[in-house]
């Protein structure tokens, strides 16, 4: 009987979590596309509802209804899977991302996350990096050669990032002494417990390479629009199309923002000056925050070529991790 | 652009004393023979007296009625003395000697003589059609090819029904089109030989491209082997229209060109024709030109920087670059009538006086403009992402800016001053001031530092112009009392011998005395040269274009090789070719 | 007088590199922009007015008194009523027109010796808005007008004719006859771009 009743709490929080996703992601469009006309000095979308707050929904409609080309010569499956190995594994990340501590509501305790695993991290990094194949069977599946050479500029900047951010990580963990999201949040208490102060050099790889995982600039090479039409998705047409943007430029972005803020930024450690709720406003703002920084360097930086984005990940970001982890041991080790 | 001094022209009839020197106006041409001219060319080109160096154009002129039927002119600089030659040679049997060993410069020009006229080159490496398809089978440049074209396949409409005629000059015939099968054709003369895995037919429409380039890459990974360029997506001959219409009636055919730049095209037009007409244009029309022709330029290079930015990834550059063009457009738009192609200049003038608060606008324009290339220069110039793609890309050393004719932007990014605004100053040129900057390295970084620069020295101009046409403002801006220059509406109106004139010049035409002339002005893409010939008729017999893109692009497939598609993209947005001007 | 010049080429020195100061740079930019007024027009909703000079599609100024000399002297051979085209079927614009068959000009000769024009077409499809056709016009007939919104589907539809000409011709004539050469006129919508202007005349 407790088994059914932890099933269906775990299925109604997935599914509260998986719609609200798919919502938040489709407004997260609106927010970059009024943050990037107003940087640009326009108003972005205006139209559809009051400063076009009803834009995703149309958009969503236009994409769901459009027709959905399949190419003659595509490898079917693949190409089907594809946009689905692109998008699941970004929502999976979702399931051990804590959005607060466990609260009492009418007599239930409410968890704000799915799971709590012990090895919450590293799962996160293994979805994240499962994604790799949707990129590289989409270029291939498509059988066109912008799409694979888009695929196999993705896959290299990928591999080359995923190996950074893992290291990155290293620093954090140590100083919390835990692969647990939320006792990485309880070690950061304070303002000036938040490990972005002991670990910047962390936190610049960790930033970099969310910039190169999600495809924003400076390191947007697999979908240059100037020298490869559209990248690997370019054979694609309507919700399939629609599902690569989605999960890279939205889903992604925001749950690797949540990670940041989880591991740099204390979560949702903060004044409690909103009340109970007060921790869930911390951790969204600073949330928010992290993903505006993002989107804010997208719109201002020119992009590097695929090669320079490789050869920094490898030379540069993960010696410097290395570092990083030297001397986060060393400081561990004297503290005691 | 002082051509060669008559005594120093003579010095070459004592060496080569079959040679007949022609003088018109300023102009030099030296008719030689064909036995001669390779020996002649190569004198020329490497002897200290002379050093004739860089390639400027070659083209053709076809006279039915003579034998040899057809005559092919090249035009040289010398960047030593700092003057221009022409020299003609009649093509006997059709064909002439390549010079591409001379002038690697001359390997497009002399495709698209054989293309247009059907002329063979001895030795040319690979001579296949320039613009037109391989299996196209006519000569369209050529006297006896209809000015019409010749019709050739059916094009209904899609929405209208067969049989209606939806308007008097409604035509479903079209000029012949190519087939898959000939674009494959097409393709595979221009690159023989494949070297590497695939080929990626980068263009014809494609974001990167900036028209309607079509790039052969052949690559290997993502590194390019080989590399070809196909031109003639845009091509609507130009130069054949204009053998059909007054000199009037070219203006705006010139807009077409470089779309980008159209007032400074306007105006290298209008000048060429002035000069052949030897019509004296009024002060104040001489400096609207030269402050018209200046915005145009930061027109022109604001659109360069917003695309070239875009096509680095740099997004909001794009739209920054674009308010500052809508604010030239809207001034252009004010003072010409129409933002793109404005047809504002006229043989002997400009079409209208400047309206009322036009020069306050263009101040309010000059006293915001510095803080906004700031802006931009804030983002880029010192940008690690922006020095890493441009640093030591695409370099081109000074050889090759004579090699290929490169002029313009390109030219002075390799610390050529090859800049006509200073070495023969037209218009108001004379009486500004202003530095040319020169690069010192050659490589993208530079080109968009010249850029740059040129803005803000384009700004200063203007400022200069701004000040002078407020002294200037009772003064006539068209030569009416010349008998080559349109009146005004308002004369036609009020005079009847204006009337008529007017009624002479548009049905007859400017009747030009007889002669050929070569003029060109500083385009912002590079040198933009018109070879006018005048058999006396109200139309030019001949109007060949000199384009600076076309020369300028000639260099990318050299370039590329060895490098990735990334740099394809920055090396051709910094060489900026537009394909209204490349292709004609 | 004119100089020549070499440039230099910055580069970043090692404070700029470790501590981002070029991005920062980028960024800074980015953001003061951010905080700035849009600057856009919403086009259909509002609209510039486009300056006096803007050569949109062609009319027919019709006979209502405003007529240049050239017009009387002209006129003699003509039968034109009051409130018809100006047009003496000169053809004048048609000879300046570098595509001269996109007009359809007819004239027929009345009994009494008179000339009357019967057609007069532009097929705009073919027209490159040049304006040569409005300086050749010695009767200052034919006009540039500030319509610019003409597209359609149909290919007849682009063909203009004399009746909607002068009708054109009439209602840009009443909303702009007697304004000045200004650069431009309207200045709510503009300003959003421009900012404040100082015009040295009189508003």
């Amino acid at each position: 009987m407790e088994l059914l009743a932890v099933t269906i709490g775990i299925v109604i929080k997935s599914l509260i979590f998986i719609i609200g996703m798919f919502l938040l992601a489709a407004y997260l469009t609106l927010v970059e596309r009024k943050f990037a006309g107003h940087v640009q000095q326009r108003p972005g979308p205006l139209h559809v509802g009051f400063h076009g707050l009803l834009q995703p929904i149309a958009d969503a409609l236009k994409v769901l209804t459009k027709e959905d080309i399949v190419p003659n010569f595509v490898d079917k499956k693949l190409f089907y899977l594809a946009s689905l190995m692109a998008f699941v594994p970004a929502i999976m990340i979702l399931a051990v991302i804590p959005f607060g501590e466990p609260i009492k509501l009418f007599g239930l305790e409410i968890k704000p996350y799915i799971s709590d695993v012990n090895v919450a991290l590293i799962l996160a990094l293994a979805f994240g990096s499962i994604s790799i194949y949707g990129v590289i069977f989409a270029g291939w599946a498509s059988n066109s050669k912008y799409p694979m050479i888009g695929g196999l500029r993705k896959a290299a900047v990928l591999i080359g990032y995923e190996v950074a951010l893992g290291f990155a990580l290293v620093g954090p963990i140590m100083l919390a002494g835990s692969f647990s999201l939320r006792e990485i949040v309880e070690a950061q208490q304070g303002f000036f417990g938040a490990f972005i102060w002991y670990q910047p050099l962390a936190f610049v790889v960790y930033l970099f390479s969310v910039l190169a995982e999600t495809g924003r600039t400076p390191f947007d090479v697999q979908e240059a629009e100037a020298e490869l039409v559209a990248g690997y998705n370019t054979e694609y047409s309507g919700m399939k199309f629609g599902l690569f943007p989605l999960a890279e430029w939205y889903i992604a972005t925001f749950v690797l923002s949540a990670l940041a803020v989880i591991l740099f930024f204390g979560g949702w450690n903060g004044p409690h000056i909103f009340g109970a709720l007060s921790p869930y406003i911390w951790f969204l703002t600073k949330l928010f925050l992290v993903f505006m920084f993002l989107l804010w360097v997208h719109w201002t930086l020119p992009r590097y070529r695929v090669d320079q984005i490789t050869e920094i990940a490898w030379k540069v970001m993960l010696p410097l991790t290395f570092l990083n982890i030297f001397i986060t041991a060393g400081i561990v080790i004297l503290k005691g | 652009m002082p051509w060669i001094k008559k005594e120093k022209a003579e010095k070459l009839k004592e060496i080569f004393p079959s040679i007949n020197i022609q003088f018109y106006k300023d102009n030099v041409f030296i008719e030689v023979s064909k036995s001669i001219l390779k020996d002649f060319l190569k004198f020329l080109r490497d002897s200290e007296d002379f050093s004739f160096e860089m390639f400027i154009d070659m083209t053709c002129v076809d006279y039915p009625l003579h034998r040899p039927r057809f005559q092919g002119v090249y035009i040289l600089y010398s960047p030593v003395y700092k003057e221009r030659i022409g020299i003609k040679v009649w093509a006997e049997d059709d064909t002439l000697p390549t010079v591409t060993d001379l002038w690697k410069g001359a390997k497009w020009a002399e495709r698209e003589a054989y293309d247009m006229f059907g002329i063979k080159f001895e030795g040319h490496k690979n001579l296949v059609r320039m613009f037109m398809w391989e299996s196209y089978p006519y000569f369209p440049l050529r006297k006896d090819f209809p000015k019409e074209g010749i019709k050739d396949t059916y094009l209904p409409s899609l929405n209208e029904p067969e049989g209606s005629i939806p308007s008097h000059d409604y035509d479903p015939y079209h000029t012949a089109i190519p087939t898959l099968q000939d674009l494959e054709e097409t393709q595979k003369a221009r690159m023989p030989e494949k070297k590497a895995q695939i080929v990626l037919n980068w263009g014809p429409l494609h974001p990167g491209t900036h028209g309607t380039i079509w790039f052969l890459f052949d690559l290997e990974g993502e590194v390019i082997k080989n590399c070809d360029i196909i031109l003639g997506q845009l091509h609507r001959g130009i130069e054949k229209l204009s053998e059909d219409i007054t000199y009037t009636q070219v203006i705006p055919y010139t807009d077409r060109m470089d779309y980008i730049s159209a007032i400074c095209s306007n105006v290298a037009y209008v000048n060429a024709v002035e000069k052949l007409l030897g019509v004296e244009v009024p002060e104040k029309a001489k400096w609207i030109r030269t402050m018209l022709c200046e915005l145009q330029r930061i027109n022109s290079h604001l659109l360069w920087l917003g695309t070239f930015a875009l096509d680095l990834g740099a997004l909001t550059i794009f739209l920054y670059t674009f308010r500052e063009r809508e604010k030239i457009m809207d001034i252009i738009e004010g003072i010409a009538g129409i933002r793109l192609n404005s047809t504002y200049m006229r043989i002997g003038g400009v079409r209208m006086d400047l309206p009322e608060g036009a020069l306050d606008v263009i101040r309010h324009f000059i006293k915001d403009f510095p803080s906004r290339i700031k802006e931009y220069e804030d983002i880029l110039t010192k940008n690690r992402v922006w020095l890493r793609r441009n640093v030591g890309l695409g370099i081109i050393k000074e050889e090759d800016v004579y090699q290929y004719g490169i002029t313009g932007v390109v030219a002075r990014g390799s610390g050529v001053p090859y800049d006509i605004r200073m070495l023969d100053p037209t218009d108001a040129y004379d009486k500004v001031d202003f530095e040319v900057p020169l690069g010192t390295v050659g490589d993208c970084y530079d080109r968009y530092l010249v850029r740059m620069e040129e803005m803000r020295q384009s700004l200063g101009i203007v400022k200069q112009c701004v000040e002078k046409l407020e002294e200037l403002k009772e003064d006539k801006y068209l030569a009416t009392e010349n008998p080559y220059v349109l009146p005004t509406l308002e004369e036609t109106f009020n005079s009847i011998e204006a009337m008529v004139k007017d009624f002479n010049l548009r049905i007859y035409g400017e009747q030009a005395p007889e002669g050929e002339i070569y003029s060109s002005g500083e385009n912002p893409r590079g040198e933009l040269g018109f070879y006018i010939v005048s058999k006396g008729e109200g139309r030019p017999y001949r109007l060949r274009i000199r384009s600076g893109a076309f020369y300028n692009l000639q260099i990318f497939p050299e370039l590329i090789k060895g490098r990735t598609v990334a740099d394809a993209v920055v090396l051709l947005g910094s060489l900026d070719p537009v394909v209204g001007e490349t292709d004609r | 007088m004119v100089k020549v010049k070499y440039l230099e080429r910055p580069k970043l020195n090692t404070a700029e590199k470790i501590f981002f100061l070029d991005f920062l740079n980028g960024l800074k930019t980015t953001f003061k922009n951010l905080l700035r007024k849009t600057i856009t027009t919403r086009y259909p909703y509002e609209k510039l007015t486009p300056p006096k000079r803007f050569r949109g599609t062609h009319a027919h100024r019709v006979k209502d008194g405003k007529e240049p000399p050239s017009f009387t002297v002209l006129e003699k051979f003509m039968e034109i009523n009051e409130g018809e085209s100006r047009c003496v079927a000169c053809y004048m614009c048609q000879q300046a027109c570098p595509i001269p068959t996109l007009f359809k000009i007819e004239a027929v000769q009345l009994p009494n010796g008179k000339k009357r024009v019967t057609r007069f077409d532009m097929n705009l499809l073919n027209c490159l808005y040049c304006g040569l056709c409005v300086d050749a016009c010695p009767v200052d007939c034919i006009i540039m007008t500030d319509e610019f919104e003409s597209a359609t589907d149909k290919r007849s539809e682009c063909v203009i004719h004399m009746d909607d000409m002068c009708e054109r011709g009439v209602s840009f004539d009443r909303r702009r006859y007697n304004e000045p050469d200004r650069i431009w006129i309207d200045d709510e919508v503009r300003e959003k771009l421009w900012g404040q202007i100082r015009w040295t005349y009189t508003r």
